[in-house]
């Protein structure tokens, strides 16, 4: 009976039912989506320094463990003492540059060093590096911006001539010579890290034990402690991140929810007199109201599980490179938090009708 | 035998801003089980008010109310709600059904409420009510008699002993008025509910047993 009595006050409203279940699902699609978003591309991140074959990293002291927030402080002569401590079988230096026209991170990259780190890219189209403007795009790049060998692109403000399209995976989407790299910068002979490949990846920790002893205070990860680092959901800085953003999506679903269930509530005194006529207790009243709210709430995240998965394609559709992580960790947990949100929401609206003084109530026009 | 309705020096006092308005001066007055009471009276005369408080829906500011042998503002707010649930039927002037809902829901919603109501009763209450018909309207779809007759469906339908009726034709033709009334004597013989019923119809007064005449918040003839 209850059920009906709530799926009625639904129907009957229609533009508020809708209003409150978009609230519901945009708050969803929101905490899913950002999380997805930060996750996925975070993890994309991982996977592509993973992809690098290089077995330790080395940065600057403090350096950020998000790669394009690192600066590049470190002489690039640093690479030629790495090279020569036991174990280690080829050093490359990266210098990092980011492009804010286009939010790119930039590698610039020294070709043959990094052939020996890496075993060299994979070209699907084109080739090397044969001038200092020359760049080498990955394949998701490629489709994004439907770039093609030969042409030009903008970045830095400057003109590169695509050179070579190469198979994801491996550690940027953009790459550049290291010496355009240190040119535009203006920071000569620097590097903002250096990937090491040892002889044997078993000989990892040595090698980071040389490294901390030649560069005491400097930031040595095996590629392999970095790769969880990203991969892990409780990163620091990105649990703020998300939190934060979090907040903001169930505040907003709680606002909604409140202001709907309160107007609700005043719209509908009347109807509450009359069922305290009939010797509703408050519990009832509550249990009502909450319910219903309950009801858009199922509703709202329902729509939301379906926008957010519609709203992934798009972005995969629109941004290639992009990769949004959707689990279902978070899927719990965007519903739990818009329940959370809405049974908050709802509460006031709920004990305020359930305090109405019936006669006030029936009396009310 | 117990007076199923009995109040004793009722007064109550609205505060309207720092101004005092007495709607009811001293009522006492006495119900028999299964009477059908009328209560008359010009417009603000305590009518109402004396409805809401022997409803224990508002609370006098003094004087004491039994009904079937209980003090109503000697219980807690939800002791005092779950006796109204098991007691007391009301009808309204306005119907008052849940629009949204259609008859027979209103009437169900009633024994939901009511929680642990005879489930039968609701055939036997809309078979004398001659509402079997209009179960699956909802109010909007219903004439003001029908309504009427749906609204007194689902204020017996849970047995209470006392069925309090405010206006009950105050919004109906007068053959609606003659048809409700014919329905709620019904309801008072066929189940030996207590009516009481507040009118300005001296014709619908008529119907009753006994009438109350009430003038500026006192009840001047029984």
């Amino acid at each position: 009976m209850i059920s009906r009595l709530i799926t009625q006050n639904i129907l009957r409203r229609p533009i508020r039912t809708v209003i409150s279940v978009l609230a519901v699902a945009i708050e969803v699609g929101m905490v899913m989506l950002v999380v997805g978003l930060t996750h996925g591309m975070l993890h994309d991140s991982a996977q592509r320094i993973g992809g690098l074959g290089a077995d330790v990293m080395v940065q600057a002291p403090h350096a950020s463990m998000f790669l394009g927030m690192t600066s590049a402080p470190m002489p690039i002569k640093l690479g030629d003492y790495l090279a020569k401590l036991d174990h280690v079988q080829a050093v490359t230096p990266v210098l990092f540059q980011f492009d804010s026209s286009g939010v790119s991170l930039i590698w610039g990259i020294d070709m043959k060093s990094w052939d020996r780190v890496t075993g060299g890219f994979a070209y699907l189209q084109g080739g090397p590096f044969s001038g200092p403007y020359d760049l080498l795009v990955d394949n998701w790049y490629a489709r994004q911006n439907h770039v093609r060998v030969g042409q030009t692109v903008k970045l830095l403000n400057h003109r590169f001539t695509v050179s070579g399209i190469v198979e994801h995976g491996k550690g940027s989407r953009l790459f550049i010579p290291l010496e355009t790299a240190e040119s535009l910068a203006e920071q000569q002979n620097r590097a903002s890290i250096f990937f090491i490949k040892c002889t044997n990846p078993g000989y990892t920790d040595h090698v980071i034990a040389s490294i901390k002893k030649l560069l005491p205070n400097y930031t040595v990860l095996s590629v392999q402690e970095y790769m969880s680092l990203l991969t892990s959901n409780d990163l620091p800085a990105l649990t703020d991140f998300i939190t934060v953003l979090v907040a903001i999506a169930v505040t907003i679903g709680f606002l909604v929810i409140f202001l709907s269930m309160y107007t609700t509530i005043a719209e509908r005194t009347r109807e509450i007199g009359i069922l305290k006529s009939l010797g509703a207790t408050k519990g009832y009243i509550i249990d009502l109201i909450l319910r219903e709210a309950g009801v858009l709430c199922l509703a709202g995240i329902l729509v939301g599980y379906v926008g957010t998965w519609a709203g992934r394609e798009l972005i995969y559709r629109t941004f290639p490179t992009v990769t949004v992580e959707l689990t279902v960790r978070w899927a719990l947990w965007a519903a739990l938090l818009a329940l959370g949100g809405t049974l908050i929401g709802a509460f006031y609206p709920a004990l305020r009708a359930a305090q109405l003084d019936p006669v006030d109530a029936l009396a009310y026009e | 035998m117990e007076p199923i309705i009995a109040t004793e020096d009722l007064k109550k006092v609205y505060r309207v801003g720092k101004v005092e308005v007495p709607a009811l001066r001293g009522v006492t007055l006495s119900i028999e089980e299964g009477e059908f009471v009328a209560v008359v009276g010009p417009s603000g005369c305590g009518k109402s008010t004396l409805l809401h408080v022997l409803g224990g829906l508002t609370r006098p500011t003094s004087g004491k109310v039994l009904v079937d042998g209980n003090d109503l503002f000697a219980l807690s707010d939800g002791e005092r709600t779950r006796f109204r649930r098991h007691k007391i039927g009301f009808v309204f002037q306005r119907f008052n059904l849940l629009p949204t809902l259609t008859a027979a829901d209103n009437i169900r919603l009633a024994q939901h409420i009511g929680n642990g109501c005879n489930p039968h009763r609701f055939e036997a209450v809309t078979t004398l009510l001659g509402i079997t018909d209009r179960l699956g309207q909802r109010p909007n779809e219903m004439s003001g008699g029908e309504l009427q007759r749906v609204a007194i469906a689902r204020a017996v339908v849970c047995e209470p002993k006392i069925l309090l009726a405010d206006e009950p034709t105050g919004n109906l033709d007068s053959e609606n008025s003659r048809i409700v009334l014919d329905m709620m004597r019904a309801v008072n013989r066929e189940f030996r509910q207590t009516i009481m019923m507040i009118t300005h119809n001296p014709e619908a007064a008529a119907v009753a047993d006994r009438i109350i005449e009430m003038r500026d918040g006192r009840v001047i003839s029984k």
